[in-house]
């Protein structure tokens, strides 16, 4: 006797189901507690579930895409034949365009680099490999022996980049009550926020536990070199 | 100097999180339980029961809403942290395959089966009985695969996601299973109108 497809998608439904039938379905069926660290990142992990996620919807190919912000408004407003959409985000205001995104933001009050910060504890199997400072940018960079890099750059005022991959989810997550903007992919992972009056970006072209990364945003603080 | 603008989709859904944190409070010990049965301690245990939560609230959300069958939601939370389980204590090495130079020389020279024929050829020539044997006698590597693909109706990049493999890997994993259950179904005995 031949079967529906239901018929059948139940067959293999009943299978998977068999593979767990030892397990009871009932939670107060088991004794176990989990650790505080563990409740401590779920708590985290619902929170964020929780907040706004953007996604940016495009045609382009992926890529990362270093923009400019201008801090002068006005001179997009003259410059753009499209109506302004400014939506705001981690204290972030963000335009869209078709080949990269721009960030301006009031909270961004800090003119000239005033403090260098960095990652403290510095991760561990790193080691701070470069330095470089002007006016209103810094970029530390940290290397292990196996290539990996992971690099801060902190801006202040008026030309700041910001790389915002127009292809990428980003979750607005909370750090002690400061906005970031993550987004952990196959590849890399990102982070975007606005502290103490700096934007500080932090990259690690590399595959990270989503937790280890936000150890790393927590651990950045003013260093002295 | 200006492109089109590009639409921003925000997606903020209080529904969605009430969803996600009724999943945690409903299966959270019971996927412990599974992960700690393949590893041998509470800490990586609970790391992988995390670790498919990460994943669910990055990516799956909205293939857990489209899930209508509470089974089918416990099936993946414990599928999903069963597989994380194994390929921590792996130490997240890929996962061998069951080694049979028919299906391994089948997948190379095919793309396969395709799925609607699949279904079709199931459903249409076969008894539902030698069919549920089949699929319980199938390998696991391949019954998670056409669960995952068929059931859940996850692409092969999400599966390789959800299974924590590689996306090539899933695929072969899908032609394979596929072959395998129709041979299987045309060894076990009886009349069968199987087509290679």
């Amino acid at each position: 006797m031949s079967m529906t497809k239901a018929e059948l998608m139940n067959a293999f439904r009943d299978a998977a189901c068999a593979e767990f039938s030892d397990y009871s379905p009932y939670e107060s069926d088991y004794g176990y507690e989990f650790s505080d660290k563990f409740e401590r990142r779920m708590k985290r992990l619902i929170r964020a579930e929780g907040r706004p996620t953007w996604r940016f919807f495009n045609t382009n190919p992926r890529r990362l895409v270093i923009i400019a912000v201008v801090m002068l408004m006005a001179l997009f407003a003259v410059a753009c034949s499209v109506p302004e959409i400014r939506e705001s985000i981690a204290g972030f205001f963000v335009r869209m365009f078709s080949d990269r995104a721009q960030i301006s933001s009031s909270n961004i009050t800090k003119t000239i680099i005033e403090e260098q910060y960095g990652l403290d504890p510095i991760p561990d199997g790193f080691s701070v490999y470069k330095f470089i400072n002007s006016q209103n940018y810094s970029r530390i960079e940290y290397h292990n022996n196996e290539s990996d890099v992971i690099v801060l750059h902190q801006y202040a005022d008026l030309n700041i980049s910001s790389i915002i991959d127009n292809e990428e989810e980003y979750i607005e997550y909370s750090i002690d009550e400061t906005e970031v903007l993550v987004s952990c992919g196959n590849d890399y992972s990102m982070a975007v926020w606005i502290e103490d009056g700096y934007l500080f970006y932090l990259i690690y072209p590399s595959t990270v536990e989503f937790d280890v990364f936000i150890t790393w945003i927590e651990s950045v603080k003013p260093v002295s070199r | 100097m200006f492109g089109m603008l590009e639409f921003l989709a925000f997606i903020d859904d209080e529904n969605e999180r009430r969803l996600f944190e009724m999943l945690y409070l409903s299966y959270r010990k019971q996927m412990q339980a599974v992960a700690r049965s393949i590893l041998s301690n509470d800490a990586d245990a609970e790391d992988a029961v995390h670790d498919v939560f990460l994943k669910l609230a990055k990516r799956f959300m909205p293939t857990m809403i489209g899930l209508e069958d509470k089974c089918d939601r416990r099936n993946y939370l414990l599928k999903t942290v069963k597989n994380t389980a194994l390929n921590i204590k792996r130490d997240r090495k890929p996962i061998v395959d069951p080694y049979d130079p028919a299906i391994n020389a089948f997948a190379a020279k095919n793309a396969g089966i395709d799925d609607d024929t699949f279904i079709n050829t199931l459903c249409d020539h076969i008894e539902s009985k030698r069919v549920i044997e089949a699929i319980n006698n199938l390998d696991t590597v391949y019954k998670d695969v056409l669960y995952y693909h068929f059931v859940l109706e996850m692409t092969i990049p999400q599966t390789a996601i959800a299974l924590g493999r590689k996306e090539l890997t899933v695929k072969k994993q899908l032609v394979r299973g596929k072959k395998q259950l129709l041979d299987k179904l045309k060894t076990d005995g009886g009349e069968s109108d199987v087509d290679d």
